[in-house]
């Protein structure tokens, strides 16, 4: 029976570690905190035709970034995402704030503060470990993030801990309750072992990941469980003339009968550059995706699996971006998913204003297909973004 | 440190492209007849130059900085070189950028998100891009041009510059050679075998830019310039300087640390 950890507990783990750790590192000489993060506004608008509304809303982001290194061996990591949200769309959303406190993972690093009516104030660790690497080995246990993924936009190999490519604030994206073990080969190649317990076996991820490098081709393959179904994947990364040409498949199978079919979740994409015009096209098939009419709402959740990254069953993509000056750049992306014609246009720009503060404006449209199958603009969102770094 | 500047892979080598490629062939007739002693001492005197500026290994702390009309930025970088196949570059400044690692292994080129923990392989277009919003290029960082294997050189005279008499040597890219321009005049100090100052010529004969070297100081055991201006001829208040802060020569780098694993693992 796993324990499930609570902040509390996790505190009083953290006090006995931390003087052990001193310990430890009093024969080594490197031995240093660093602290950096940043602190974000995010004001928000929500607005649709049909019923014609208007909702706005926004929150402040800080997050803080605490690494220490005892030795050259060991690396502590504690990272902590402090939000505050206000205005109309809290309101509007009941049961925001109860879904913010519900951690998905096997330790509870979730708490939320406050909750009024038009105010949650939220904290959570989505990075809370421990390193020992030596020589070719390296070990990390904790919430981690552990990242396999090769391509740009969806990523069906990211197993341990997926994300919407939606969620463009979560810049650093979730991390899993795991333990990583990487070996070094040589030359390029590198053999990884992970393990993400959760409460019930059925939810368990563990698998095993070799990569490498071939005439210029980043590879990798994986197999492994994936919350009760096996689970195999490959991927790349590599040029195609100019180009870069970048790839995922994985394939899941159903270990128990009654939980559907063998499912693919593959992904291909095409990225050139045009002196300073970087133009990019892929595409997403997602077997569990739906043939039919697609549900808006599917996309706002804030993780998704990688066994079902788009609501539709193949989404195409196409992007652009160019920087007018180094610190000027604007970008356009659009998403179209065939079954239920769904159409997702993103545009974006950001300026640096100075040293350490960006802003950024963006937006997320959605048109999807009606009941008389006409594309309809169903729901807008415009995002102002200012941010702080430290 | 002056030959630093004048055409080796990772070396912020200010070769930056103009666009256009390949010296015109009438070149290739002239560089073959020229074979003389004096251009094998220009060779020797840019071979010197370069062997002392660059080391056999060498990891290197440095600010650099992109000043335009209306605005400057500054990063600080580390950076790990072995000849002119392996480097690792790591951002320590600006605050959000901390963290940020590239990794070049002979053609490849790979960046190092640490934020969230994802490598990403840059595709061979995107080589021209501007590396970090500087004044180099992705292109600068890869490029396996050897300022002594893919020039023909000539001793043009002896010049001043900075107070030290200075060999004035033209360089001529070899023919086969993947060189973007078309002539570059270098400044060697006779003395100390500094380059203290390079002309960047397009093949149409037009000056791109020019790089200047001061500030010399003994750093890493060696006699180099620490402070290096690059400006573009025809922009106007437009300058990169890059002020060396450490400099360790020849300590023995494993090819193994050039690796993408230990891209997401240097500090």
């Amino acid at each position: 029976m796993l324990v499930r950890l609570s902040y509390r507990r996790i505190l009083l783990l953290l006090l006995a570690v931390v003087p052990l750790c001193r310990i430890v590192a009093q024969s080594d000489s490197v031995s240093h905190w660093a602290l950096g993060g940043y602190v974000k506004n995010l004001q928000n608008w929500a607005f649709a035709d049909q019923p014609n509304t208007l909702i706005n809303g926004g929150f402040f982001h800080n997050r803080l970034i605490l690494k220490w290194t005892p030795g050259s061996e060991w690396t502590l990591d504690l990272e902590v995402r402090n939000r505050l949200f206000y205005g109309e769309w809290v309101r509007y959303q009941p049961g925001w704030a109860e879904a913010l406190d519900a951690d998905g993972g096997l330790a509870d690093l979730s708490f939320v503060p406050v909750r009024r009516p038009a105010l949650i104030g939220s904290v959570v660790s989505d990075r809370l470990w421990a390193q020992w690497q030596h020589g070719r080995w390296s070990i990390r246990a904790g919430r981690q993030r552990i990242n396999w993924a090769v391509a740009l936009t969806w990523n069906p190999n990211d197993w341990f801990n997926a994300w919407n490519f939606l969620d463009f604030d979560y810049e650093e994206r979730p991390g899993a309750d795991a333990l990583r073990v990487q070996y070094q080969m040589g030359g390029f190649s590198a053999l990884d072992v992970a393990v993400s317990p959760a409460q019930t076996f059925k939810k368990w991820i563990g698998a095993a990941r070799l990569s490498g490098n071939f005439r210029q081709y980043d590879w990798q393959v994986q197999a492994g469980m994936y919350r009760n179904k096996a689970v195999a994947g490959l991927g790349w990364a590599g040029n195609l003339g100019n180009a870069g040409f970048k790839g995922e498949v994985s394939v899941f199978q159903p270990l128990d009968k009654a939980e559907g079919n063998m499912s693919l979740s593959a992904t291909t994409s095409v990225d050139i550059t045009f002196g300073s015009w970087f133009v990019n096209g892929g595409l997403l098939v997602n077997t569990l995706g739906s043939g039919g009419d697609i549900d808006i709402l599917a996309l706002n959740r804030s993780s998704l699996a990688p066994d079902n990254l788009m609501p539709g069953k193949l989404s195409f993509l196409a992007g652009g971006s160019h920087a007018f000056t180094p610190l000027f750049n604007t970008s356009l992306t659009a998403v179209y998913s065939p079954n239920g014609h769904l159409v997702i246009v993103l545009p974006s720009t950001a300026y640096s204003v100075a040293e350490n503060w960006d802003i950024d404006l963006t937006g997320q449209l959605f048109w999807l297909k009606n009941e008389q199958g006409v594309l309809k603009n169903a729901l807008n969102w415009v995002f102002l973004r200012t941010r702080w770094s430290f | 440190m002056g030959t630093r500047n004048a055409g080796k892979g990772f070396h912020f080598s200010f070769v930056r492209s103009p666009g256009k490629c390949l010296a015109p062939v009438w070149l290739m007739a002239l560089l073959f007849s020229v074979a003389t002693t004096q251009a094998q001492n220009a060779r020797e005197i840019v071979r010197k130059a370069e062997d002392n500026a660059r080391g056999k290994t060498s990891i290197a702390t440095m600010v650099i900085t992109t000043v335009r009309p209306k605005w400057t930025r500054s990063m600080e970088i580390r950076a790990w070189m072995k000849g002119t196949d392996y480097a690792l570059l790591l951002v320590n400044a600006p605050a959000k950028d901390k963290g940020v690692a590239f990794l070049k292994r002979k053609k490849e080129v790979w960046n190092w998100l640490p934020s969230l923990e994802r490598t990403i392989k840059l595709p061979p277009s995107m080589m021209s891009q501007s590396w970090m919003g500087t004044d180099f290029t992705n292109d600068d960082l890869v490029k396996e041009s050897s300022v002594v294997d893919d020039y023909e050189h000539s001793l043009l005279g002896t010049e001043k510059q900075d107070d030290s008499l200075c060999y004035k040597i033209q360089m001529i890219p070899k023919p086969e050679a993947a060189v973007v321009w078309g002539k570059i005049i270098l400044w060697i100090t006779q003395q100390t075998s500094l380059q203290l100052r390079a002309e960047f010529y397009d093949e149409t004969g037009d000056l791109i830019n020019v790089m200047v070297g001061s500030q010399v100081k003994k750093i890493g055991g060696r006699l180099l310039p620490t402070r290096l201006e690059m400006t573009p001829a025809d922009k106007k208040g437009h300058q990169t300087v890059i002020e060396y802060k450490n400099l360790e020569f020849d300590k023995p780098i494993a090819d193994s640390f050039f690796t993408t694993e230990n891209m997401t693992k240097i500090k």
